[in-house]
């Protein structure tokens, strides 16, 4: 009876945890939401039971729906706060970050034009509206036309924060809608200067090295070069069951092949 | 992979030997990628992961390297330098101080839902050497003599610089235990941090230095787009020695919402319900409070980001009445304004202005509760306020806060008085 007993408890223990782990909730960051969403859709398509919802609204939402148990995984394109770090000690979960991808953003101007190397300074005057002119860089004289990208893409989101120390784009900047039209713009306009991810480089535009440092994989990957940063995927301990075969996924060679066909560069 | 395996074992040893392994952890990394025994993206991964790992064990108490006491203490403060200029009452006599305040606080988890928290700040309970101490004054036409410059409030952090080089005295600012059994709930008792007790977009009740005592329970739940709150707490004002009577207390309930109209677009607002149990029970720095104050608040806060040229936009508002039966006239007050500039002010030539006009009549509230550099807080005082802040580092404010304030009613003259705080902050 007893033997019987531990058997149908075995058994509904471990059913449990096959559902637990079959169902993943993916919150937070938009800029790794592209990631997420291509990564969950090749997983599910490789494992028909499992299944993944993917959420966006921030990574700051994320790290919150983590701290309120209401995702398996927080995307953020930003180290977990130290005041999140607490409030998540406090209600006894312990985040473990996993560095999914680097984010680098690679500034552009067209390629007539001179200019051989730009200062994080510059970049933040330029596209802040105190510098509206190449003369101030030590160019020819001509207006600076500022591309963009538009206010809700997760590259916006990281160009604000690692070039713009959180500062607005001047109104009269031209937002686009993705990185290709960005890149098709800056070719086509000289005096405009632009930035795209590192994947989206191409030769119809040039990058511009910025503190003397170019937007190459390894300045990316070693985190010299001024704009990247890492990208997590953080989860409560651990990863287990579904959301760590997802993160492995990510990790491997496949999962870092859309990694840089989402635009971000690769791991290895 | 192996490499991998014996990196990662090297990088879990220098974590359990050293504090200061994290940089070492970066060394060894870089270079391991630099000689091609990994490549950059796992040396990212090895330092970042370490380091983010790291930083969660010390929040948790668990990193072994630390003392336990350290990794559960946080600490923070604040360092105010004001040069105070004070118009006197018939407007030629100017009285000029030098103060400083500086505030240190420490929060400390005990368990994972309970945590203690205290503070110390510059401050003095009593005007220690009123009318012992006097100094000449510059006034327009000369000097003048009688005005004393060490000056103190009991819920006031200021200390004035005067007394011949006299040294500070440090006071507990706060210290309380808060208790989270759950996310939506939220216990503190003790001395709490003002805002505590109740959510209020203005200093028109409670001057913010004013941390009160008692037990507060907030309370927070979110409905799709809106989030709703509850704050309720019970404070005391004072212990009365008497066998016949209860201590004078209060009770405050406020009920409230906060709701994401669009992406840029926030409307916050609530209705505070506070009763004061005063009446012949209490005298002392708020005066002899005439009857219980039964008082319904209003407050709400509309804030829009990058309305105006990128710039965030606040409006907001606060009201009070008091419905107390024996209160029959005077017994209404509110303050309201706008502020425009940086949504925080984080880095140099960051800035926000604020415009705020106030009034808050003879019997709307209690004597001296509100903002002590309006009229000293007194009720019968109505007029404005305009504080322009600019950011010179990240941690570095320049504020300037002007007030222009007048009584409401006077049986002899209105008596104006105006004063100009010219503030260097920095947060630490």
């Amino acid at each position: 009876m007893i033997k019987k007993l531990l058997i149908t408890l075995f058994t509904l223990t471990l059913g449990v945890q096959v559902y637990a782990g079959s169902n993943v909730v993916i919150d937070g960051s938009t800029t790794v939401l592209p990631i997420a969403q291509r990564a969950a859709e090749d997983f599910m398509n490789a494992h028909k039971d499992a299944r993944i919802t993917v959420r966006g609204g921030g990574s700051g939402v994320g790290i919150t729906s983590l701290l309120e148990k209401t995702c398996d995984i927080a995307d953020s394109s930003r180290p977990i706060k130290d005041a999140e770090l607490q409030k998540a000690a406090g209600r006894g979960i312990s985040p473990k970050a996993y560095v999914i991808a680097m984010d680098g953003i690679a500034i552009i101007v067209h390629p007539e034009n001179s200019l051989a190397n730009i200062t994080k300074q510059q970049v933040e005057d330029i596209y802040t509206g105190k510098i509206s002119n190449w003369s101030k860089l030590g160019l020819k004289d001509g207006k600076i036309v500022i591309v963009s990208r538009d206010t809700a893409s997760g590259t916006f989101e990281a160009f604000a924060t690692l070039a713009l120390n959180g500062k607005k784009v001047r109104a009269d900047a031209l937002m686009q809608a993705s990185n290709q039209a960005i890149a098709s713009v800056v070719a086509k306009t000289p005096g405009s200067i632009g930035y795209i991810g590192h994947g989206y480089l191409n030769s119809a535009v040039k990058a511009v090295p910025v503190n003397g440092i170019s937007a190459t994989k390894q300045t990316i990957l070693s985190g010299k070069y001024p704009y990247s940063r890492p990208l997590f995927m953080y989860t409560n301990g651990p990863a287990q069951g579904t959301a760590k075969d997802l993160i492995d996924f990510i990790l491997s060679k496949d999962g870092q092949t859309l990694v840089e066909e989402e635009g971000f560069v690769a791991l290895k | 992979m192996k490499v991998k395996r014996v990196v990662a074992g090297v990088v879990v040893a220098m974590m359990v030997s050293a504090v200061g392994f994290a940089s070492e952890v970066d060394s060894l990394a870089n270079l391991l990628a630099e000689k091609g025994i990994i490549n950059y993206g796992e040396a990212q991964q090895v330092m970042t992961e370490t380091k983010e790992a790291s930083r969660s064990l010390i929040a948790q108490g668990k990193h072994d390297t630390l003392p336990y006491w350290i990794q559960n203490i946080s600490m923070k403060g604040d360092l105010r330098l004001r040069h105070q200029i004070d118009w006197a009452v018939t407007g030629n006599t100017v009285r000029e101080r030098e103060r400083l305040r500086l505030r240190t606080g420490f929060d400390t988890r005990i368990s994972e839902n309970l945590k203690a928290g205290f503070g110390l700040a510059t401050g003095s309970e009593k005007n220690l050497d009123a009318g012992a101490v006097t100094v000449s004054t510059k006034t327009g036409s000369g000097t003048a003599t009688g005005t004393t410059i060490i000056d103190a409030e009991p819920t006031s952090t200021n200390h004035t610089f005067g007394n011949g080089f006299a040294k500070a005295m440090l006071m507990v600012d706060y210290a309380y235990l808060e208790y989270t059994p759950y996310s939506w709930a939220k216990v503190t008792g003790g001395k709490m941090k003002s805002g505590t007790q109740l959510w209020q977009t203005t200093d028109l009740q409670w001057d913010t230095d004013i941390n009160p005592d008692g037990l507060a329970v907030n309370f927070t739940k979110t409905f799709g787009k809106v989030d709703t709150f509850l704050n309720a707490s019970y404070l005391v004002v004072n212990e009365l020695n008497s066998a016949t009577q209860d201590n004078p207390d209060m009770t405050i309930i406020q009920p409230g919402a906060s709701y994401n109209i669009t992406d840029t677009i926030n409307a916050k607002a609530a209705v505070a319900f506070e009763q004061f149990n005063v009446n012949g029970k209490y005298t002392g720095y708020y005066g002899t409070p005439a009857f219980d104050y039964c008082i319904t608040a209003p407050s709400v806060n509309l804030a829009f980001k990058e309305l105006l040229l990128g710039y965030s936009v606040n409006v907001f508002g606060d009201f009070t009445n008091n419905s107390d039966s024996k209160a029959t006239t005077d017994t209404m007050g509110s303050a309201y304004g706008v502020k425009v500039g940086n949504e925080k002010i984080a880095g140099f030539g960051d800035w926000q202005a604020t415009y705020l006009s106030r009034r808050l009549e003879a019997n709307a509230w209690l004597n001296k509760l509100g903002d002590s550099d309006t009229y000293g807080g007194a009720v019968n005082t109505q007029g404005m306020e305009a504080i322009v802040s600019v950011g010179l580092t990240s941690a570095t404010t320049l504020i300037f806060d002007y007030y222009s304030m007048d009584l409401i009613k006077n049986s002899t003259s209105l008596t104006p008085k105006t004063l100009l705080q010219c503030d260097v902050v920095y947060k630490f």
